[in-house]
């Protein structure tokens, strides 16, 4: 949507991430808080597909980790994750910076909840 | 609350084996499978998204206007089309009625981030797909040379 927005592309009505990995570097907190509770995702794993998918690009470039964009303009969102998700700072993350950046945004945290509950 | 459906799958994802040391390709095998325990969803018809390489996912009840663009998870290095069908067939259905088409994800090792070199429009080009162009049968062969390893398993719910 970063991409769509700057290209001055339609964009869609709205997004709804779910469980979103909008930080390649991995310095979300909850991925070690919550690595004791987490069933599916670890902070390993996920340095091992950053780096298969980076392939030597910078894991803070915007259209790979858009928590380190330009937020502004983006349509409305609903973010959704699990409590006790490894990835639940990335979701906490994306709502503050797109709230702050004047996107309408709503954070729903399903307590307890694993990685992409909803599905 | 937690249903006791959540439970068993939750202590069955407890029992799984964690942080599996597989190459890529054994990764993207798994990643296949990954949702094979979930239901499939009633009433929705499945054809191929020839214009996005990805899959239309169409509900008796679509009112012909809105469109879902669903981009599937598995870390940009797994998972395809094909393998998110029941996922993608019931969003549409529960959630916002209208059709839901998952396009590919650039995978890595070899692809350009997402957006990074093409400029595509989020427009779904509906009518397009539903015309089935002439390049149909190209673009069937291109599909199923890029997913091999996909299940192909549902034309129509």
């Amino acid at each position: 949507m970063l991409k769509l927005r700057d290209d001055g592309a339609p964009l869609p009505a709205g997004g709804v991430p779910i469980s979103p990995w909008v930080d390649l570097a991995c310095t979300g907190q909850t991925l070690e808080i919550n690595a004791h509770v987490d069933l599916t995702v670890t902070k390993a794993s996920l340095q091992r597909m950053a780096g298969q998918y980076l392939h030597g690009a910078d894991p803070r470039t915007p259209l790979a980790s858009p928590l380190y964009g330009d937020l502004s303009g983006l349509p409305p969102l609903l973010v959704v994750v699990g409590g006790d998700e490894a990835l639940l700072d990335d979701s906490v993350r994306l709502a503050r910076s797109a709230g702050m950046a004047g996107v309408d945004v709503t954070l729903y945290i399903g307590a307890a909840m694993q990685h992409i509950f909803p599905i | 609350m937690v249903s006791p459906e959540a439970l068993k799958l939750i202590e069955i994802l407890r029992n799984a084996p964690k942080a599996v040391k597989m190459d890529l390709a054994h990764q993207r095998q798994a990643g296949e499978h990954a949702e094979d325990m979930t239901s499939e969803p009633q009433g929705v018809t499945y054809e191929e998204a020839y214009s996005v390489d990805g899959l239309w996912a169409t509900p008796r009840s679509w009112d012909g206007h809105s469109a879902i663009m669903y981009l599937y998870g598995g870390g940009y290095v797994i998972s395809s089309p094909p393998s998110l069908t029941a996922q993608a067939r019931r969003s549409p259905r529960q959630r916002l009625r209208g059709p839901c088409a998952p396009p590919p994800i650039p995978r890595r090792p070899g692809a350009p981030l997402p957006f990074g070199r093409r400029r595509r429009s989020c427009r779904l080009p509906v009518a397009a797909d539903r015309r089935a162009p002439s390049g149909a049968g190209r673009n069937r062969w291109r599909f199923e040379r890029r997913w091999p390893d996909a299940r192909h398993d549902a034309q129509a719910a």
